[in-house]
């Protein structure tokens, strides 16, 4: 089955379309949940709810865009909607405010080579610029999908991208600086 | 643009990161859940009838229409209850205010309330006293 017949399969109700469609897409959606939520238990979660939403709101989708592109839009703004409730529960004292990692954590993530450092430095940025880089980088969506996936202008997007690369080659400078010493 | 080598390097693990596997058998175990839940879905939606509103504002917004709508009609419903009672009072105060409008019978308050001008006049004279009573009865009937 193509993901087109499964778009159309999915739009009359029937699973299996759905199940076609997960298949196809389930790693990259997870992953790029597991570095927006920054666990891979909160990535499950979020993987199932979109799956489901998918379902419910297959009729939506237009076709106007890839398939992909929809469903990478609508895991960005599923991350971002828990990261903003996670933030006012962790405000209203009804949930524990997230482990900053301390500086024996990242003298440890040294050890553990360059892509533990990134995913370190990478639950460290501000929401919008962690959701615009990985859609960029990761998911390798246009700017003005990006833009129009989260409802920012094109410039604001491209700032977005621009001042967490610089964030992160900060990061990964000091850790450069920290294993030279080592 | 050129990029550095930090920033080839970074985006290089973020590629890799986006095909990275979890542990064996998460993603059957998620399908398992998700396949459950959309059943129950489904099912559930055969007996859900009616759901408009999908965001407060527009609950608002609805209520607030609700309210202009009831406003309108009571507004409406008052003003036409007055003109009735108004009509009614009217008609209680002056019996025989339509009574001139309609042609086919005598003006009788007329008669009634400027009785100058017909039958004292009449009355001045007593050698016409018979006649001129008769012609009084005649206006007055």
């Amino acid at each position: 089955m193509t993901e087109l017949e499964a778009i159309d399969r999915c739009r009359q109700g029937d699973i299996a379309g759905l199940h076609v469609l997960y298949e196809l897409h389930r790693m990259k959606v997870y992953n790029l949940s597991w570095r927006m939520l920054g666990s891979p238990q909160d990535a499950e979660d979020a993987l199932q709810e979109i799956f489901l939403k998918v379902f419910g709101r297959i009729k939506n989708y237009r076709g106007e865009s890839a398939f992909s592109t929809w469903l990478y839009r609508m895991t960005t703004n599923h991350c971002l909607d828990l990261l903003r409730r996670r933030k006012i529960l962790t405000f209203l004292g009804f949930e524990n405010a997230p482990e900053v990692q301390d500086k024996k954590d990242s003298e440890k993530a040294v050890n553990l080579g360059l892509s533990s450092v990134v995913a370190q430095a990478l639950e460290r940025l501000p929401a919008k610029q962690k959701a615009c880089l990985l859609m960029r980088e990761m998911e390798e969506l246009s700017y003005e999908d990006i833009a129009s996936a989260l409802q920012l202008s094109l410039g604001s997007v491209k700032s977005n991208i621009h001042r967490a690369k610089a964030q992160l080659k900060e990061v990964l400078e000091k850790e450069g600086l920290s294993r030279e010493d080592a | 643009m050129k990029r550095t080598k930090k920033e080839r390097d970074i985006i290089k693990v973020l590629r890799q990161m986006a095909d990275m596997a979890p542990g064996a058998g998460v993603f059957e175990r998620i399908w398992y859940k998700i396949e459950e839940r959309a059943a129950s879905r489904a099912n559930a939606g055969r007996h859900i009838v009616w759901r408009p509103w999908g965001h407060p504002v527009r609950w608002v917004v609805a209520a607030c229409l609700c309210l202009a709508l009831t406003g309108t009609l009571y507004h409406a419903v008052s003003a036409d209850d007055n003109q009735a009672l108004a009509e009614y009072l009217l008609s209680v105060s002056n019996p025989t205010a339509g009574v001139e409008h309609d042609l086919g019978v005598l003006k009788l308050p007329v008669l009634l309330t400027d009785p100058s001008t017909s039958a004292s006049n009449l009355l001045k004279d007593a050698d016409d006293e018979h006649s001129n009573v008769l012609a009084g009865d005649e206006i007055l009937l």
